[in-house]
């Protein structure tokens, strides 16, 4: 119940940051823009309606993506150190409240906080796509078109489930992003932690690029083993980031529920690990 | 915290450790997979631009940093472009000239891309819908550089020369392209226009028969090309290189529309001015050798009354035809009757072309070019199929209409086709959706794939040209062309 | 009497950033008896709020002992029965004075109804009954001051550990919480006052420690400290010679013209400085006097610096 209520004054507290709303307004108010400007991307009408969707979806996502990190950097960087500028954090503490309950609901204050900012963006991109989706559909349906168009008609599905799990799976490299800033704000200023949040996401987001480098020839095996050992440690948000299935409806390769649900089991060990590992340094800061 | 349970929240950090690895060398060849399942799909399909491209690229795009994005985006295209993936290209492209508008070879690249890349299966004709858009891209090129020339000139002649056969706008946006010089993308330093747009302008403004112009012209690229040879003389380094052989080039070609002139039409001081000309020009020694030719044939017809050689009609004897050989197969077929080599006989420009066509020292190619190569053009498209106007342009192409066409290689005088429809794959580009179609099989002597010895026969603008029922005179005004019309009905192509 | 909070030998070392060591509090022992008023003042950076967090469980000691209510110092259990009011208190601006007690509420296992309960109480009692339901960016100094006070109250702690309660206030609501503490000591509560409004302290605390520079000076009841008065002996034209036998039973002598004020500590001085110069000089007054806390505090402090 303690963590409950400090989780929950922490999603009051941080929902009312005027720099997260700020990017939330701005990447919600771009994803509904999109619906505008994806058609001016595009050359032609019925074969630019799958090209359409697809840009309509890699821009959703990335903008989700890109706002959601911002945001998770922000609050993973400010959240504890706020606590200390407030001293909010001494009479918390005065009271019966354990250490590791505090740290706990920060951390689950900041994971409800990214809920709510990727629901809201999440279905504002789903409903944009459903929108495009009608539209196209009607667009399809109209008596003049012969079997070729309704054939794209037909793939023209209005909910794709891939949809939800693409959402989810934006999220929990939140999750992971914001867990590992939350325990290095326990150690670092906001600007180092910010700077090192931001490199952690960038390797993490480009280990293809870093396995690469390890398996580079001439490598020596010492550093291979370097290379393989970070791609291994750092969290791989490249991972998070296939929206193939969602985007390229022809590719049947696998079930994006279950790699969905490993992903989340990845993300929620990564959360764990920065967690316990906070509540072992947060025991023995002095504040 | 008791020593106890910090002992065990360490060993906790330990096994967390020990099950994100397990998990990440399990879910590592999941995620391969799932990446890598793009590149398995088939060229014709729009998905992959995203399948290897992250959101975050694209919207990173709204950052600073948009020429660096637009360059990524670039280099991304031109991989897609090699495996064949060219829908993805298209809206690739868009972006990098939303992105970054100064960016030449995007548009250039872009455009051609939309004209030519997108072919059919059967028949690997271009999809002709997007031509329009390839214009009005172009054009949107032109609108964010109007200081250079090469958009100019490769709207001119790669766009309307080669892919719209209207010679008229080329040599409009030729002449335009000759107004400009050019920029060093990396330097930002004046780049002196290259001498062959100037050559080009006088060809166009030659092929459209405004022979006056074309004469000026070449003047023009004559001086301008004498002038850069001095620069470069004085100071090599400065200049851009040059030799004499581009100034051979102008003599040689502007010799040959004066000579031209005087063979087709009789002037007489055209052809001595065209001889004087040739005569400057000392090799290569084929060409030596056809000048004194024609000169033979100049001092032959000195004197004598000669209105000559387009003077006298040719009947053409034009006839086409259609039908359909199965489901979405037409075969076009016809005949025409002036067009061989073998027929010029005592033409003034015999002497010079007949060289060519059988002097044994001659170049292979320069014979084939000589001997034959004329063609005829045929279009398909729906009866009420008007091309968008590329200067209101919103960048959408309509796929329900049908629109094609292609040429004909004409030799013996018989020429034979068959447009195929009927590959599945090939559904999208002809939907056949219209109840109505027109198909029409023309031959005009401005097309500049045709050789110039049609023109030595019926004229620049084919003023020689007799036809008992195919003279079209409306097309193009001022232009004489055959043309035969057929309207189809959707049941005699399905 | 039971002791409230016990602390010996305390030692609370800090390592600045260019790793200089400063101690914030040195080999500091004292003990608060239950039921009191303890003042614990000292000027700014004298190490005052540094025992306060080093008795939280906020810093850790580097060396020594502090028990609070029995317990070793950052006891859950013994924070059942304490509470803390900071230096100028801020809380979570969004969110209204009520919302605000209610978390501390729910920090101490209140269950829905006896926070209804208790949240309009603590508000009654502080003073703002009408305002819990306006957010605290809007609140004045004053106010937060007072949520800070309602939110020390709510576990009705039998120890209270107040910083510096009366910084910055109008003299109306310094009055309040002067109010407040009386009313607490006649509760029988404990309370831990650190300031250094000595005004506050002279008047409702039972005992005071002096901390200067980390170390603790002087502690004692108000009137152990106060009472322990200096008596000023004037004399007019004492001798040379006199004035050197004199001086070592004096605290203090000042010469002005043909007047000699000696300043002794004790009653027995006093009495021995009457007679040596009995008959010698001339007795112009003897005068009790009665200190302030503030001018012993000025005096310590200025000590401290020479």
């Amino acid at each position: 119940m303690i963590i409950w209520a400090i989780a929950r004054t922490t999603v009051g507290d941080a929902l009312r940051k005027k720099i997260l709303q700020v990017f939330l307004v701005v990447a919600i108010g771009l994803i509904v823009l999109s619906l505008s400007f994806s058609q001016t991307l595009s050359f032609s009408s019925q074969r630019g309606a799958s090209s359409d969707f697809m840009l309509l979806k890699s821009f959703g996502l990335g903008m989700m993506a890109l706002a959601g990190i911002f945001i998770s950097l922000i609050l993973g960087v400010t959240l504890i150190p706020q606590e200390f500028e407030r001293r909010t954090i001494y009479t918390i503490l005065a009271k019966p409240v354990k250490r590791y309950e505090f740290i706990t609901g920060k951390f689950l204050g900041a994971l409800m906080t990214l809920g709510i900012a990727t629901g809201l963006m999440g279905a504002t991109f789903i409903i944009t796509i459903v929108l495009k989706a009608i539209g196209a559909q009607q667009a399809a349906a109209s008596p003049t078109l012969g079997h070729v168009l309704g054939a794209s008609a037909e793939k023209i599905a209005l909910f794709d489930w891939n949809m939800v799990w693409a959402v989810i799976l934006v999220y929990l490299q939140f999750m992971v992003l914001s867990s590992i800033v939350l325990l290095f704000s326990l150690i670092f200023t906001q600007t180092v932690n910010f700077f090192m949040g931001a490199a952690v996401y960038a390797v993490g987001f480009m280990s293809t690029v870093v396995i690469s480098l390890g398996g580079a020839e001439g490598a020596s095996s010492a550093l291979r083993f370097f290379y393989k050992t970070v791609s291994y440690l750092l969290p791989r948000f490249d991972q998070f980031n296939i929206p193939n299935q969602l985007l390229h409806p022809e590719t049947q390769v696998t079930n994006m529920g279950a790699y969905t649900g490993m992903m989340a089991l990845y993300g929620l060990l990564y959360t764990l690990l920065a967690l316990v590992v906070a509540i072992l340094i947060f025991e023995r800061k002095e504040v | 915290m008791t020593i106890d349970k910090r002992k065990l929240l360490v060993a906790v950090v330990v096994v967390v450790i020990a099950a994100i690895v397990a998990i990440q060398l399990n879910l590592e060849p999941k995620y391969e997979k799932i990446v890598h399942a793009g590149k398995q799909i088939g060229d014709n399909k729009s998905g992959d631009m995203m399948a290897e491209l992250p959101g975050q690229f694209i919207v990173a795009s709204f950052t600073g940093f948009k020429q660096v994005i637009a360059g990524a985006l670039w280099v991304r295209a031109d991989e897609f472009f090699h495996r064949g993936h060219y829908h993805a290209i298209v809206p690739l492209v868009r972006m990098v000239t939303w992105l970054d508008p100064h960016n030449i070879d995007v548009y250039t690249t872009g455009a051609w891309h939309l004209d030519y890349n997108f072919v059919d299966y059967a028949n690997t004709l271009s999809d002709k819908r997007y031509i329009p858009a390839s214009i009005a891209f172009m054009k949107e090129g032109i609108r964010n550089n109007p200081n250079i020339w090469d958009l100019y000139f490769e709207l001119g002649w790669t766009h309307y020369a080669r892919k719209l056969m209207d010679n008229e706008m080329a040599a409009y946006y030729i002449s335009e392209a000759c107004k400009y010089d050019s920029v060093d993308v990396n330097t930002g330093a004046k780049q002196r226009r290259p001498e062959f747009v100037d050559r080009m302008k006088a060809h166009m403004l030659e092929k459209v028969g405004k022979l006056d112009e074309a004469n000026e012209q070449w003047f023009a690229a004559h001086k301008r090309a004498s002038k850069a040879l001095e620069d470069y003389k004085k100071n090599p380094k400065a200049a851009d290189w040059i030799d004499q052989s581009t100034i051979d080039l102008c003599n040689r070609n502007q010799s040959l529309l004066l000579l031209r002139r005087g063979w087709r039409y009789g002037d007489m001081k055209s052809y001595e001015q065209g001889l004087e000309i040739a005569e400057r020009v000392k090799s290569p020694a084929d060409w030596v050798q056809a000048t004194s030719s024609a000169r033979k044939d100049f001092e032959s017809r000195k004197g004598k009354h000669w209105e000559g050689d387009a003077a006298k009609p040719v009947d053409a004897k034009f006839n086409a035809s259609w039908l359909r050989a199965a489901p979405r197969v037409l075969v076009i077929k016809g005949t025409v009757n002036i067009i061989q080599a073998s027929e010029y006989k005592g033409l003034a420009s015999e002497s010079f072309t007949r060289w060519y066509a059988e002097n044994e020292s001659a170049k292979a190619d320069s014979k084939v070019k000589w001997r034959d190569g004329s063609r005829v053009y045929w279009r398909l498209q729906d009866a009420d199929y008007v091309m968008p106007d590329v200067n209101k342009f919103d960048w959408t192409t309509n796929l329900e209409n049908t629109v094609a066409w292609g040429d004909i290689y004409v030799g013996g005088g018989s020429f034979l086709t068959k447009l195929d429809m009927s590959d599945p794959r090939d559904l999208g580009m002809y939907p056949l959706k219209a109840e109505k179609y027109k198909l029409t099989i023309w031959m005009e002597p401005t097309d500049p794939g045709m050789p110039d010895f049609v023109q030595d026969r019926v004229g620049w603008r084919g003023e020689a040209l007799m036809d008992k029922e195919c003279i079209d005179t409306k097309t193009r005004p001022g232009y004489r062309l055959l043309k035969k019309e057929f309207i189809l009905s959707r049941s005699d192509i399905i | 009497m039971a002791e409230a909070i016990v602390v010996e030998d305390l030692c609370k070392e800090y390592r600045g950033r260019t790793g200089d060591r400063v101690m914030a509090v040195n080999k500091v022992s004292f003990s608060v008896h239950e039921g009191e008023i303890f003042g614990f003042i000292g000027p700014n950076g004298a190490g005052k709020t540094t025992t306060i967090k080093t008795l939280l469980g906020l810093l850790f000691p580097t060396s020594g002992k502090a028990m609070v209510m029995g317990k070793p110092a950052g006891d859950i259990e013994a924070k059942e029965r304490i509470s803390y009011l900071p230096e100028s208190p801020y809380f979570y601006e969004h969110m209204t004075g009520a919302e605000v007690l209610d978390f501390y509420c729910r920090l101490f296992k209140m269950g829905g109804a006896a926070r209804r309960k208790k949240v309009p109480e603590l508000l009654d009692r502080v003073g703002l009954g009408k305002d819990g339901s306006r957010a605290l960016r809007q609140y004045s100094k004053g106010m937060l001051q007072r949520v800070g006070i309602a939110q020390s109250l709510i576990n009705d702690p039998d120890l209270l550990f107040f910083d510096e309660p009366t910084s910055g206030l109008d003299p109306i609501a310094h009055k309040d919480i002067q109010d407040l503490i009386l009313s607490l000591r006649k509760q029988g509560k404990t309370v831990f006052l650190s300031s250094h409004q000595l005004s506050d302290v002279e008047n409702v605390c039972n005992r005071v420690a002096i901390i200067n520079r980390g170390e603790l000076v002087k502690m004692g009841t108000m009137d152990e400290l106060l009472h322990a008065g200096r008596t000023v002996i004037t004399l007019a034209h004492l001798s040379a010679d006199l004035l050197g036998k004199v001086q070592p039973l004096a605290e203090h002598v000042a010469e002005d013209g043909e007047l000699t004020k000696i300043y002794t500590e004790t009653e027995e001085n006093v009495h021995k400085i009457l007679d040596m110069t009995r008959g010698s000089a001339n007795l112009v007054s003897v005068v009790p006097q009665r200190q302030t806390l503030e001018d012993l505090f000025v005096e310590i402090v200025r000590e401290g610096r020479h």
